[in-house]
């Protein structure tokens, strides 16, 4: 067995970089200076990427619109402005001989649709989202914002074929739900792995809504890249950066929770409906929840800042459901040399909240059995994260970076005092060389977890990877990437396992507006620390380990889409009586963009939590291997803009038929429809939206106790939004499931019933 | 803060579109409210003969009702059996006290279609999982190869679902399957 000393694969990992840094000698260079604008209005746009086409120079805008590229070598290049929300500019054939350039103006031309321009989860590195050969979402910062949600999980939720049930995120049928033991999408914060080493679980609180630049979303087998964990896709959340003046933001939102449907669910008169009702308002015994965040960011010559605070309660609108949040959260970035930054950010986060594991009864839906009242759970995390860039010469950029995570939790609750710390600690050394007509990403990643618990006992595990991946320009409308990823695995003291990912992936674009793509790939997560050692009894359901778990799960993935983008451009808007179809159509003034994806996933070893007759006589949930498992499907996605941009909507649909192949049933927690969709409607400084999310009645679950045979419904949700912008304010009202449609995704757990909420931000 | 709203000047547009929205909205509102806090159950009744001697050895017995019946699954794989029964498990009876002859139960199931009504025969050893035994089943006709299925809809009473509970069953070397 290969015995692994973490701390000299690091010092050996940094020594390969440095030889390799020290081998690209200096020549004469220039840069290039200019601002990004909006061709409509004239403003300048904050956070446009300006890229020297063919090298890996580039720049992102600051707030004044200004870009700044060095390290420039002589010769002739195309320069590219791209921006979220508008349509790229590219100018030609620009000289650079023997000096610099300055005043180089884009005006960017907003298009009525928002599509993102670049990404960089994808390929682990800035990438134009045309080139991306899997199926992605981008939601940017408007989309935040006006939609008002309060948890980074809310954010994600309303994607297509994306599902969240308690905290843990399934794409498009790849999870189920497995009490958080593990996870199949690998979650990110801006680059840097923020899953538990305990768990594998993803901590939807560990960053502020108001601090969250953009939501990168990618489907599909990342392990080519990411390894373990990404075997479904990849989350990553960028925070905002620091701004070049000063600016400070807040956020602060306050929401009360109508009455339940039902009399019998109204466990106490402190609805606010009720109160009103019975004349008897106290505000401090409503059920609400509220939450402020303020974020200042500047910068200080070569440094910039940016400190945030958050402060979040809610008395839930079940009994027991108190929670309560505190995060602090700062970045700073060091600019050496336009060429040389280090970035580095922190978290701390505190988190109380009561735990409602499983309802009375359904007559009593929102209320805990009695001796489950004043059971809670303290949860303390810590982000560390550093990262250094430095672009060598036009053809190379590296990169390192170092993280360090930790997760505590301790349960107080009346039968039991369960508790988990652990550390994970990532390091990362990475190339990005282009070529003539070659982009190739190459780097080494190591990682190290430990785990002290009452349930898991100590333990750690080790893993080392190599990975490189090539995006080759067959011609300007063929792109093929190729690439592989080699992972070693070690549970210190238990077993190993290593896996060889490989991936290919291919872009084609016919025509105009029209794009193909191909990606096939493998994926693997090694089995989690909980899934193999988690021995605890919860709420009478007994839990038992499975270190038999010695190999990870795998899976073949596969996937073909079509992309396609029209619009209808009538210049001359005639009178409706003199061409009725003319008007209508120039009034209609559509477009659209339609996404369409079949996809096949082969599991074998897939691990998903049984209900186990034990050897001594007991039942308990433990983790096992299926077999052979296969989720297929179909998901497409439309977005449409009409009436001159006045309506903007998407709708979107997902079907997957995910099945154990050995006994042929459908996978738990599974639904095999799900639909979505949005509506805005803006006019000037007001606009409305409506989102949809639907879901058909998951047919199996882990019956506990005869749950899989109580009574599940389809989900219907329905969230209604109207705001105001004043300008650096907006202020939003909301009312988040219209319907008060009650439902639920696990056994025995009533998902948010109707609340209304009002929230506002601004800076200054 | 970037301006999110442009200025656009249609208002044909966006009247028509707005009139779309409120109807949306509206006639979303008239859906019902999904769950329910009374579960819409129903009723199984019937009545349990027990023929012979009630064992010495017997620790306890019910009533017991399962989705599915185990079709396929091998008698002598135990734990493969048990993992069955746990996942189609549904409602089971009090237990029946010892020496009884007739037996009434009534069960309160969801609505649903369901397989196997049995009564089951727990041995009174430690591990009693492993001497399990169907002592029998609901069948229409007692010349079915497999137990009768029931449906039960919400709010309805199902009864005369009545059961022969063989003592001999006991000394079989499956533990189920036996009439």
């Amino acid at each position: 067995m290969i015995k692994l000393n973490i701390y000299t694969l690091v010092i050996v990992i940094f020594i390969f970089f440095l030889s390799i840094i020290a081998l690209f000698a200096q020549e004469k260079r220039f840069s290039l200076k200019g601002t990004v604008l909006d061709a409509e209005t004239g403003e300048p746009l904050y956070g446009a990427n300006v890229m020297v086409k063919g090298t890996v120079l580039g720049a992102a805008t600051d707030d004044r619109g200004h870009f700044v590229i060095s390290g420039i070598p002589p010769g002739t290049y195309n320069v590219e402005a791209t921006m979220m929300g508008y349509a790229k500019q590219i100018k030609k054939n620009i000289i650079i001989r023997s000096a610099n350039i300055t005043g180089m103006t884009f005006s960017l031309e907003p298009t009525v649709i928002e599509q993102p321009a670049v990404m960089v989860t994808a390929s682990k590195r800035k990438q134009s989202t045309e080139n991306i050969a899997s199926s992605f979402e981008v939601i940017g910062r408007r989309d935040i914002e006006t939609r008002n949600v309060q948890t980074l999980e809310e954010i994600v939720q309303k994607s297509s074929g994306v599902n969240v049930i308690r905290g843990q995120v399934d794409f498009r049928g790849s999870t189920g739900f497995s009490w958080a033991a593990a996870s199949r999408v690998m979650f990110m914060l801006d680059g840097n792995p923020v899953i538990s080493g305990d768990t594998d679980g993803i901590n939807w609180n560990i960053v502020p809504v108001n601090d969250i630049q953009r939501v990168e979303i990618v489907k599909g087998s990342g392990s080519s890249l990411y390894g373990s964990n990404a075997m479904a896709g990849m989350i990553n959340i960028i925070t905002k950066e620091p701004s070049a003046k000063p600016v400070t933001r807040f956020r602060t939102y306050w929401g009360f929770y109508d009455e339940p449907s039902y009399n019998d669910w109204r466990w106490t008169d402190n609805f606010l409906p009720v109160q009103i009702s019975q004349g008897d308002v106290d505000l401090s015994q409503s059920l609400t929840y509220e939450g402020i965040n303020i974020s200042h960011s500047r910068r200080i010559g070569k440094v910039g800042i940016l400190l945030s605070g958050s402060r979040e309660s809610s008395s839930g609108y079940k009994q027991n459901d108190y929670s309560s949040k505190w995060n602090f959260f700062g970045k700073v970035n060091v600019k050496f040399t336009p060429n040389f930054t280090l970035h580095l950010s922190g978290i701390r986060a505190i988190h109380d909240h009561d735990e409602f594991i499983q309802w009375k009864d359904q007559s009593h839906a929102l209320e805990v059995p009695e001796e489950k009242l004043g059971d809670w759970v303290r949860s303390k995390r810590t982000n560390i994260n550093g990262t250094i860039n430095h672009t060598l010469n036009k053809n190379m950029v590296y990169s390192v970076r170092v993280s360090f995570y930790r997760n505590y939790w301790k349960n107080y609750f009346s039968d039991n005092k369960d508790f988990s710390g652990s550390n994970r600690y990532s390091t990362e050394g990475r190339f990005n060389y282009i070529h003539k007509h070659h982009d190739l990403t190459f780097g080494t990643e190591v990682n190290y977890y430990n785990t002290s618990s009452n349930f898991y006992g100590d333990r750690a595990v080790r893993e080392i990877a190599f990975y490189a991946e090539d995006e080759a320009e067959i011609t300007e409308d063929i792109r093929v990437t190729l690439g592989a990823r080699y992972d070693y695995h070690q549970v210190v003291d238990g077993s190993s396992d290593q896996q060889i990912s490989p991936r290919l992936g291919a872009i084609i674009k016919p025509w105009k507006g029209s794009l193909f793509r191909l990606s096939a790939g493998y994926g693997f997560r090694a089995p989690s620390i909980a899934e193999l050692f988690t021995k605890t009894i919860v709420s009478g359901f007994t839990v038992e380990p499975n270190p038999d778990l010695t190999t990870a799960e795998k899976v073949w993935a596969f996937e073909i889409g079509i992309k396609q983008q029209a619009a209808l451009t009538m210049n001359n808007t005639r009178s409706f009586s003199s061409n009725p179809l003319r008007w209508f159509l120039s009034t209609l003034d559509p477009a659209l963009i339609f996404d369409l994806s079949f996809f096949w996933h082969r599991y074998e070893n897939m691990i998903e939590p049984q209900q186990s007759y034990m050897p001594d006589s007991t039942v308990a949930i433990q983790f096992q291997y299926l077999d052979r498992a296969r989720n297929r499907g179909i998901e497409t996605k439309l977005q449409f803009s009409t009436f001159s941009g006045f309506l903007r909507s998407w709708a979107g649909y997902t079907y997957i038929d995910p099945v154990n192949l050995k006994t042929g049933a459908l996978l738990n927690y599974r639904s095999r429809h799900r639909f979505s969709m949005g509506i805005v409607l803006q006019y000037n400084w007001f606009s409305a939206g409506l989102d949809y999310n639907y879901a058909s009645r998951m047919k199996n679950i882990v019956n506990l106790d005869g749950s899989a045979f109580e009574q599940r419904v389809p989900m219907h949700v329905m969230d209604g939004r109207l705001n105001f912008n004043f300008g650096a304010f907006l202020l939003t009202l909301e009312c988040k499931n219209m319907l008060n449609y009650n439902y639920i995704l696990r056994q025995r757990y009533v998902e948010p019933i109707r609340s209304y909420v009002v929230s506002l931000q601004g800076e200054f | 803060m970037q301006l999110f709203f442009q200025n656009k000047k249609n208002k044909t547009g966006f009247l028509a579109v707005l009139t779309v929205f409120l109807i949306l909205i509206i006639s979303g509102c008239y859906k019902g409210h999904g769950l329910e806090p009374e579960p819409p159950a129903g009723e199984i009744r019937g009545q349990v003969e027990f023929i012979g001697q009630w064992p010495d050895s017997t620790r306890e017995v019910r009533v017991a009702v399962l989705k599915e019946y185990p079709v396929g699954i091998s008698h002598s794989n135990i734990l493969e059996l048990f993992n069955f029964v746990q996942n189609n498990y549904v409602a089971d009876s009090d237990t029946i006290p010892r020496g009884t002859q007739y037996y009434n139960y009534s069960l309160e199931i969801p609505p649903g279609e369901y397989a196997w009504i049995l009564v089951v025969w727990f041995p009174d050893i430690s591990n009693y999982f492993l001497g399990v035994k169907e002592l029998g089943a609901y069948y229409e006709d007692p010349e079915q190869d497999y137990p009768s299925p029931v449906t039960v809809n919400a709010g309805e009473k199902v009864w005369g679902l009545d059961i022969r509970a063989d003592f001999l069953n006991v000394y079989n070397d499956d533990p189920f399957f036996k009439k």
